[in-house]
C-alpha cells in the first residue's frame, strides 16, 4: 500500500526520516469529507442544523460565515474534537462516531490561538506535537520546519515572548511537520503580517499539489476564497454554495454580501 | 507501548513547565506547610498527643495540598485552548489520563519528600527506623489520590465551580484511601509489634487497583463534551 509523505520542502528531510512520518492513507476513496442531516446543538442552541456536505478529495474550499455562524464548530466536529447532536458522517472515509482517532491520524486542524504552550520553546512545541502525532523526528526536521515560518532565529525562545504573528507561525510549522490527508484552516490570516499571510497562500498552494484537502474557515470572504476553488456559506446553521469569482473578488467583510452579522 | 509513548511525552512537556514555572510546587509546598505549622501550634507541645495523630494530620496535609495540584492539572491546558488540545492528536485518550496521572504523582511525591521530614519535626514523629515502611505508604496513598482525582480533574475542568467541585467530589471518593493512609502511617509511627498496618496497606492496593481499572475505563467516555 503506498503512503502519502510529506513534501521535500524543508531542508535535512531524507527519505528514511519520510519514512518515519508516513501515513497509511485511507483505503477508501470517497470524498474527504461526507456530511448527512449534520446537526450540533450547545443546550438549546442549535449552532449547526441538519448540514449535507461532500467535498472531494484535493480540493480547497473556503467557509465563510459572519461570527458566531458556526465555523469553527463545524471545523472542530471534523476534527473530531465534538460529536455531532444529530446526523452523522465521514471524514477521509473514517465514520465521526465511531473512528476518531482513524481520523485525527489524518486531520490538521489550526485554529485561531492553536494549541501551542507558552512555557515551551517553538521548537519543543513542534517536538510535543510531532511525538503527540507518534512521530519521532530529528531536531534538524524542527529547526527546519521554524526556518520555513521565519523563525529560526528564536527557535530556542519561550512561546510566551511571541507575538500573535509569531505564535502563529509556530502553529502553522506543527502543521507541517506531519503529512495530513485533510487541513482544517480556522481563520488562518488572523493576527499575521503580509509576509505571515503570504506564507498561508504558499502553505495551501503546497497542500493543493499535495493532494490534501484544505478547508479554510474566515468571516473575511475574500481572504479565504484567495487560495480556494470553492465558496461556501455558512449562516443560519446551514451551508449553502456560494459564487465563488464574486467571494473571491470581495475585500470586504460578508455584510457586503448581504450575509448577517451576528 | 504507543499509549505509553503519548503518556510519558505529556509527562515530559508537564514537567518541563513545571521546573521552569515552578508554580504547583512552591504554591504546594507553601501551603502544605502552612497546613502542618496550624496542626502543630493548634495541638500544643503534648509530645505523645501529636505523635498519635500525626498520620491523619499528614494525610490532611497530602490531601489538602494534593487538591491544588489537581486543580491544576488539566488548566495548564487552557492556554493551549484546554484539554482540546490534548485530544487534537490521534491515539487512545486514555493517554492523556495516564500522563496527567504520572505527572501528579511525581509531583506530589516531591511535595512529600519535604512534607514528611517537616511533619517528622512538628510532630516528634520517628521517621529514619520505619523509612521504608512509611515510603510504601506514602506511594500507595499517593498513587490512590491521583489516581481518583486525576480522573475528576478531568470531569471537573470545565465547570464554572470547578474548584469547589473537585474537593466535594473527590474526598468522598478517596475515603477508604484516607483510612488506609492514616491508620498504616499511625501504627507505623506509634509501633506496630502486630504488624496491623498490612490490613491497612492491602486495602490501600486494593484500593488503587480497582479504581485505576474504574478510572482507565470510563476516562474517555468522561473526557467527551
Amino acid at each position: 500500500m503506498s503512503s502519502i509523505r510529506l513534501s521535500n520542502w524543508h531542508v535535512g528531510w531524507n527519505s528514511s526520516r519520510a519514512q518515519e512520518a508516513a501515513i497509511t492513507p485511507s483505503s477508501n476513496t470517497g470524498p474527504a469529507v461526507e456530511l448527512v442531516g449534520f446537526s450540533k446543538r450547545f443546550g438549546w442552541n442549535r449552532v449547526l442544523r441538519g448540514i449535507d456536505l461532500r467535498v472531494d478529495r484535493g480540493t480547497t474550499l473556503a467557509l465563510v460565515g459572519p461570527n458566531g455562524a458556526g465555523k469553527t464548530t463545524l471545523l472542530k466536529c471534523l476534527a473530531t474534537l465534538l460529536q455531532p447532536s444529530d446526523g452523522g458522517g465521514t471524514v477521509c472515509g473514517f465514520d465521526l462516531r465511531t473512528e476518531g482517532s482513524s481520523i485525527r491520524e489524518r486531520v490538521g486542524l489550526v485554529t485561531v490561538r492553536g494549541y501551542v504552550y507558552d512555557d515551551l520553546t517553538a521548537e519543543e512545541n513542534l517536538r510535543f506535537s510531532a511525538r503527540m502525532s507518534g512521530l519521532k523526528l530529528g531536531p534538524d526536521v524542527y529547526r527546519a520546519a521554524l526556518a520555513r515560518v521565519g523563525l529560526e532565529r528564536v527557535a530556542d525562545q519561550r512561546v510566551r515572548t511571541f507575538s500573535t504573528g509569531m505564535r502563529k507561525r509556530v502553529v502553522l510549522a506543527q502543521l507541517r511537520i506531519r503529512p495530513l490527508e485533510l487541513a482544517l484552516l480556522d481563520e488562518p490570516y488572523a493576527g499575521l503580517d503580509t509576509q505571515g499571510m503570504a506564507l498561508v497562500d504558499e502553505f495551501v498552494r503546497e497542500f493543493r499539489e499535495e493532494g490534501t484537502t484544505v478547508i479554510i474557515a474566515s468571516h473575511q470572504a475574500g481572504e479565504a476564497t484567495r487560495g480556494a476553488e470553492q465558496t461556501l456559506i455558512l449562516e443560519n446553521g446551514k451551508v449553502e454554495p456560494m459564487d465563488h469569482e464574486e467571494a473571491a473578488r470581495s475585500h470586504l467583510s460578508l455584510q457586503s454580501l448581504g450575509a448577517r452579522e451576528d | 507501548m504507543e499509549l505509553l509513548s503519548r503518556a510519558w511525552t505529556i509527562v515530559w512537556k508537564d514537567l518541563l513547565i513545571e521546573a521552569r514555572t515552578k508554580q504547583a510546587f512552591n504554591a504546594m509546598v507553601f501551603f502544605a506547610a502552612l497546613v502542618l505549622f496550624i496542626f502543630s501550634f493548634a495541638l500544643g507541645p503534648d509530645t505523645e498527643l501529636l505523635r498519635q495523630v500525626s498520620g491523619g494530620l499528614l494525610w490532611v496535609g497530602i490531601a489538602f495540598t494534593g487538591t491544588l495540584s489537581l486543580n491544576r492539572t488539566y488548566q495548564s491546558e487552557e492556554i493551549s485552548g484546554g484539554i482540546e488540545g490534548l485530544r487534537v492528536y490521534p491515539g487512545d485518550p486514555r493517554a492523556i489520563y495516564l500522563g496527567k496521572l504520572f505527572g501528579n504523582i511525581i509531583i506530589l511525591l516531591a511535595v512529600e519528600m519535604v512534607l514528611f521530614p517537616a511533619a517528622a519535626v512538628l510532630f516528634q514523629m520517628q521517621l529514619m527506623p520505619h523509612a521504608l515502611e512509611l515510603a510504601g505508604v506514602a506511594l500507595l496513598g499517593t498513587i490512590g489520590f491521583s489516581i481518583v482525582g486525576t480522573f475528576y480533574a478531568a470531569l471537573t475542568v470545565n465547570l464554572r465551580a470547578r474548584e469547589v467541585m473537585l474537593p466535594l467530589l473527590l474526598f468522598p471518593a478517596i475515603i477508604p484511601m484516607l483510612l488506609g493512609a492514616v491508620n498504616a502511617t499511625t501504627l507505623i509511627v506509634t509501633g506496630d509489634p502486630m504488624l496491623d498496618s498490612g490490613i491497612w496497606i492491602r486495602l490501600l492496593v486494593a484500593f488503587d487497583i480497582i479504581f485505576f481499572v474504574i478510572s482507565i475505563w470510563v476516562f474517555p467516555i468522561a473526557l467527551e463534551e
